[in-house]
């Protein structure tokens, strides 16, 4: 396992770098109303509508979320490496990114619902760009997985009480 | 906890010191202050059949029942 951690904060690095590059792009497209770094994807003189900065900055939420709760992932593998599984710290942390993996992913997928109705609706097809930041399959992944973790650090939590009952038992 | 140990007390009876119980009946002493304490979750039987060989006791001179 030790040799895996820094394959991992690499991949972590990678996966920072990708999402808030995106978000930075997409951002400076959408409230500045010009394609900054001419990627040819935004329209120069786009004017965005309220509801889609609202999507955006929902979306843009989310993704950071989901940065944040990979971090607290990493930053305890600590206890993996050291195969300290009954441990409360690493519970905690199961528990605390499962909550935020399944929040992320509800605020994604609402916010990734609305952008498509908007578009449905309004047919304001200049926001496709802008919403592009993520993908729709992810927020669902994220439910499951944060779901999981939940499940998981119950799992171990038991797992914990039983190891300190028989720690206990003379 | 409803039950409570008293290995103090026949410890004192006894005139025998808890360091000496834990060498005979083969458990760390740091075990054996858990038990005292009343911080331990269960206890095995051959635990129990130790402690009554080395104190020439009963178990229920060691463990008491009290109502919550």
């Amino acid at each position: 396992m030790k040799n895996y951690t820094t394959p991992i904060l690499i991949l972590f690095l990678f996966l920072v770098i990708a999402i808030i590059g995106n978000i930075t792009i997409s951002a400076i497209g959408l409230f500045f109303n010009h394609d900054v770094f001419n990627t040819g994807v935004y329209a120069n003189g786009y004017e965005a509508s309220l509801n889609i900065k609202l999507i955006f900055m929902a979306k843009a939420f989310a993704l950071l979320m989901f940065i944040y709760s990979v971090y607290i992932l990493i930053r305890n593998l600590k206890f993996l490496v050291r195969r300290d599984f009954f441990n409360n710290k690493l519970v905690q942390c199961f528990s605390k990114s499962g909550k935020l993996f399944f929040f992320s992913g509800i605020v994604g997928f609402l916010a990734s619902i609305c952008g498509i109705l908007n578009i449905a609706i309004i047919k304001d097809f200049g926001s496709q760009a802008y919403l592009n930041i993520d993908s729709k399959s992810l927020y669902i992944m994220l439910m499951i997985l944060g779901f999981f973790l939940l499940l998981f650090s119950k799992v171990l939590d038991k797992g914990n009480e039983i190891q300190q009952e028989n720690d206990l038992t003379i | 906890m409803s039950i409570k140990v008293n290995l103090d007390i026949v410890l004192v009876e006894r005139n025998m010191k808890s360091k000496e119980l834990a060498e005979i009946i083969g458990i760390t002493t740091a075990n054996l202050s858990i038990l005292k304490s009343g911080k331990a979750k269960a206890i095995r039987f051959s635990t129990l059949e130790a402690i009554c060989k080395a104190l020439d006791c009963q178990p229920s001179d060691i463990l008491e029942y009290i109502e919550d």
